[in-house]
Order: C-alpha cells, then sequence, then structure tokens
C-alpha cells in the first residue's frame, strides 16, 4: 500500500457529505482514496458510524428518563453551587413549606411542654406531627444514595409506548417512567397517551440523515417534486439539525430552480447564513440569496448580495457571473 | 448588516451574528428558570445519545449511563459556557469526551479481567459477526481503538469529524480551535491511522480488499 499523499482533501469529504460534490471533485475525491488508505477507511466509516447515531425505537422515553435522572444527580452532586431556583427545578422540593413544617413542628413541640395536661387529649397527634414532620424536610433528591447511575434509580419500566409522531415535536413521555426524584409537573399539563391496548404498531419516523440522503438522492437522479417533499418533512421534523439546516440551502436551490417563491428562498438561504456564516454551503447559500433578490427585484439588496458573495468568496466560480451582473446593475 | 470594504473583505466585526436556536434556553436555564435545564436537556437528548452511540458503540451497554453522566457533565459545565459555540456543539463535545473517557475506564477494566483469563477485550466482539457486519464493525473498532490512543485534543477532533460526521468549519465551532488548527490535528490523526494499516499487515490485507 503506497501512501505518497500527505494533503487529505477535508474541504472535499465536507461536499461529499453535504451532498454537493461535483462530478470533477468525486474524481478527485475517488482518486485520492484510492492512494490513500487513511482516507479511505475514514471515507467509509464515516457511513458506518451515522448509522450508529440513528434514533431508536423509546428513545425519547429514554431520554426523558435520563433528564429527570441527571437533573437529580447533578442537584445531589453540586447542591452548593445551583441557585435554590434551579435546585428547585431538580429536585422538585418546597423549601419553605418545609421549613414551615419544622417551625410547626418546634412550636408543637413547645406548646406540648407548657401545657400538657390540656394537650394531653392530643398527644397522639403531636407524636404523629413530630415523627412525620423531620421526614418531610428531607428532599427526595437528597437521600438518594449514590449508585451505579442509569438504571439504578429507575422504576421497573413501564410499557413504553412508540408515538408515530415526529421526534422534534417531542412525544409524550408521561406513560414511560417514574422515578423518585422526577420534579412536578412544570409545562402546563399535556394529553395523555392512548391507552396501550388501543395503540397501532410502532412507526419508526426516519432518522435526518435518513431523511437527508433520500431527499439528495432524488434530486440527484432527477425528482425534484420529491426532494423538495423530503427536505420540507425533514426540517418538519428535525428543525435545528446538521442535515436540516444543510438542507436549507438545498431546499432553496430548489425552489429558485423550479420558479418557486423567491421570498421563501431567500429566507431559507439567510436562515442558513445566520447560523452558519462559515458554513461548507456558505458559498451557495449567498449566491442563492443574489439569485433570489434578482427575482424579487430588489436592485439595492441585490447589488449587497452580490458584493457579499465577492467579499466572502473572492475566488468563487461565481465570482465573474457577480462582477458581470453588478456592472448591469450599475 | 455587512459591509463591504476596499479590499474586498468584509470587516470581521461586522460579520452577521450567529443565532443558536438553544441559545435563549440555555441562558434561562443558567438563570434557573423552573423547567428551562430540563427542556434544554431533552432539547439536546437526541444529538447527545447519537453521540454517545457512536463512540461507545450502539450495542454497548454502556450508552445509558454514560449518556446520564453526559447530561450530568452538561448541567455542571453549562455555567462555564461562553456562547463561542452553539449549544448542540457544546454538548456534542460533552458526550464525546464523556463517552470516551467511560470506553477507556471500561477497556482497562476488560483488559484487567482479560489477563486473568487469557483473552483479548474486543469492544465490538466483531469476530463473532458475520459477513459485512463483521467489517463494518472491524472498521468502527480501528477507529475506536485509535481515538484511545491518540493526544486528547487530536481525538476530540477526530471523533467529531468522523464518529459525528462534524464538518472542518464545525469542529473547529465546537472546540474553539482555529480551522487551520483542526487541519493540522484531523492530518495528524490521519497519519496515525495510516501508520496503524500499515503495521497490521492483516488489517491493510483486508481493508486493501475491502475499500
Amino acid at each position: 500500500m503506497s501512501h505518497p499523499v500527505d494533503v487529505h482533501p477535508e474541504d472535499l469529504f465536507d461536499r461529499e457529505q453535504a451532498g454537493t460534490l461535483t462530478a470533477d471533485e468525486r474524481r478527485r475525491l475517488n482518486s485520492h482514496t484510492f492512494q490513500c488508505a487513511a482516507c479511505a477507511l475514514v471515507r467509509t466509516a464515516v457511513r458506518d458510524f451515522a448509522a450508529q447515531r440513528n434514533p431508536a425505537p423509546g428513545d425519547d422515553a429514554l431520554i426523558a428518563r435520563l433528564s429527570g435522572e441527571a437533573l437529580g444527580r447533578a442537584a445531589t452532586i453540586a447542591s452548593g453551587t445551583i441557585s435554590p431556583a434551579l435546585r428547585t427545578t431538580y429536585t422538585g422540593t418546597q423549601p419553605r413549606r418545609r421549613r414551615s413544617w419544622a417551625v410547626g413542628a418546634i412550636v408543637l413541640f413547645a406548646a406540648t411542654g407548657a401545657t400538657a395536661s390540656f394537650w394531653s387529649v392530643r398527644g397522639a397527634i403531636v407524636q404523629r406531627l413530630l415523627t412525620t414532620a423531620p421526614a418531610e424536610t428531607v428532599a427526595p433528591a437528597a437521600v438518594e444514595p449514590k449508585v451505579p447511575i442509569a438504571r439504578a434509580k429507575t422504576a421497573p419500566p413501564a410499557p413504553v409506548v412508540e408515538q408515530p409522531a415526529p421526534v422534534a415535536e417531542e412525544a409524550e413521555p408521561t406513560p414511560v417512567v417514574v422515578t423518585p426524584i422526577a420534579p412536578p409537573p412544570i409545562a402546563a399539563p399535556r394529553a395523555r397517551a392512548p391507552e396501550l391496548v388501543n395503540v397501532p404498531p410502532p412507526v419508526l419516523a426516519p432518522a435526518a440523515d435518513e431523511l437527508f440522503a433520500a431527499a439528495n438522492e432524488a434530486r440527484r437522479r432527477g425528482d425534484p417534486q420529491k426532494s423538495f417533499e423530503l427536505y420540507t418533512e425533514l426540517s418538519r421534523r428535525y428543525p435545528g439539525t446538521r442535515e436540516e439546516t444543510t438542507s436549507r440551502v438545498l431546499l432553496g436551490r430548489l425552489l429558485l430552480d423550479r420558479g418557486g417563491d423567491p421570498t421563501q428562498a431567500l429566507g431559507l438561504f439567510t436562515r442558513y447564513l445566520d447560523e452558519s456564516p462559515g458554513g461548507t454551503l456558505a458559498e451557495e447559500a449567498r449566491l442563492g440569496r443574489a439569485l433570489a433578490l434578482t427575482r424579487l427585484g430588489s436592485a439595492k439588496e441585490e447589488r449587497q448580495a452580490w458584493q457579499q458573495l465577492l467579499a466572502f468568496h473572492p475566488n468563487s466560480i461565481h465570482a465573474e457571473r457577480a462582477r458581470k451582473r453588478l456592472d448591469e446593475l450599475h | 448588516m455587512l459591509k463591504v470594504v476596499d479590499g474586498g473583505k468584509p470587516e470581521a466585526q461586522e460579520q452577521p451574528p450567529r443565532i443558536d436556536p438553544l441559545a435563549d434556553l440555555a441562558l434561562r436555564a443558567r438563570q434557573g428558570e423552573e423547567g428551562a435545564m430540563r427542556d434544554l436537556l431533552r432539547a439536546i437528548g437526541q444529538p447527545l445519545l447519537a453521540a454517545v452511540r457512536a463512540i461507545a458503540g450502539r450495542g454497548s451497554p454502556d450508552v445509558e449511563d454514560i449518556a446520564q453522566e453526559t447530561m450530568v457533565a452538561f448541567v455542571q459545565a453549562l455555567p462555564a459556557f461562553r456562547g463561542e459555540c452553539s449549544v448542540m456543539h457544546y454538548a456534542s463535545r460533552i458526550a464525546v469526551r464523556t463517552a470516551m473517557a467511560a470506553r477507556r475506564r471500561r477497556l482497562a477494566r476488560e483488559t484487567r479481567a482479560d489477563a486473568l483469563e487469557g483473552d483479548a477485550p474486543a469492544s465490538e466482539r466483531y469476530a463473532a459477526s458475520p459477513g459485512e457486519e463483521a467489517w463494518v464493525a472491524r472498521r468502527r473498532d480501528l477507529l475506536r481503538s485509535l481515538l484511545d490512543e491518540l493526544p486528547p485534543v487530536q481525538a476530540d477532533t477526530f471523533a467529531l469529524r468522523i464518529a459525528l460526521g462534524y464538518s472542518m468549519q464545525e469542529v473547529a465551532d465546537a472546540t474553539g480551535a482555529p480551522i487551520n488548527t483542526v487541519r493540522s490535528r484531523v492530518r495528524l490523526a490521519k497519519e496515525a491511522l495510516r501508520r496503524r494499516i500499515e503495521e497490521d499487515p492483516t488489517l491493510a490485507e483486508l481493508l486493501g480488499g475491502e475499500i
């Protein structure tokens, strides 16, 4: 195995990941990986690892459970460094109420001593307060033993209901697991999941990378309608993911190429640049903004967009086109 | 708004601000707003779990423990978050570090136990897998074992790049390192990988037939 190649074409790997390799770039990348065993292995392994990252059935429930347990552990570990409000969030405890219980117990204790004869008939009640009040002053999380994490503090897992709802919309976690440290509900109560007996068979939604790959594949094989649908579904299901961010540019370009709404395309390109001004597709996004503004007939903004393309990407293959258009706009 | 200067380069300080969809939630969580930390953990949960699965192995019995450990670490690290990268990248980096540390601990335990039993540790037990599965597992295992051996900063960078599929810019954002430093770290990691392949004739032969 010979390895004369020292400069690994990381930018080409990025573009392959983003699904934007040109035919020439693919040839260059293939040529490099033919000679460089490390890059060849990495190129394949990236796909292998992507499969490892796919969501699994029950992930929403698992995340909900782990979040609750982690908050409890964090509060236990770092109680001295967490604000009282945050500690309440972690543990669900009510310090003021606990203090009032303790004060009440002390007052009752004093009253018991001073007027023992009168209160003798209430002795049983006082005794109960004296024994129960201290127990209620202990936050549940504080007495949690430091035992192996994750499964140690959980109740036996309740049946997990797999919802066909999108991940981004956060499946209802209520029927999943009850932990001793779970805080009271914070948000408004949500509708409970349907009873297990009425639940249809679980349907696993496609993962973000699967949707992204399918959309790219549809685009490459010349099916813009399908590609458009898949990119749209990706943005609906997985907002904020790397795949969704990247798909904004691809979706915007599809809109422009198919005579779609330039305002919508402009918004997609702009949102991509807002989040990834130096991203892999920043050049395409800046070009897309300029083209969308051309369609919209907004000369001033279009000029700025072409200028930005030239400023950020002076060696762009679109530089000549940008200069020509700027001349026309003048 | 961007302003273009004579040299054709934009003024650095006038680059459009990056908008992190989780920034507001993270701020409220830091300020102790009730429920914000819980919402934040749920928001980062899936990518965090994905990162842990990639590093530890999807079938690893430690995935849940590591994921929870990562969430605890994230809660504790949030006060130190300065917004130099996205919250998601920050969480992913913590996940990678936590998972790699857990993996090293597990390997150390396995090595000690196997030394007593005369066995060799294998994190994915790929020898027991058939066909393509075995190949895929072996490739992942090779890269994970390489991560165990690399200097920490290189390992962080390479894990984000390979196991999480980050672009170079995303790695730079997540690690807070200049992109040229990231390039250098990736290059060094690949050189180490190349040496590993060359030093193992069986591996070289097998990979030669596979890729």
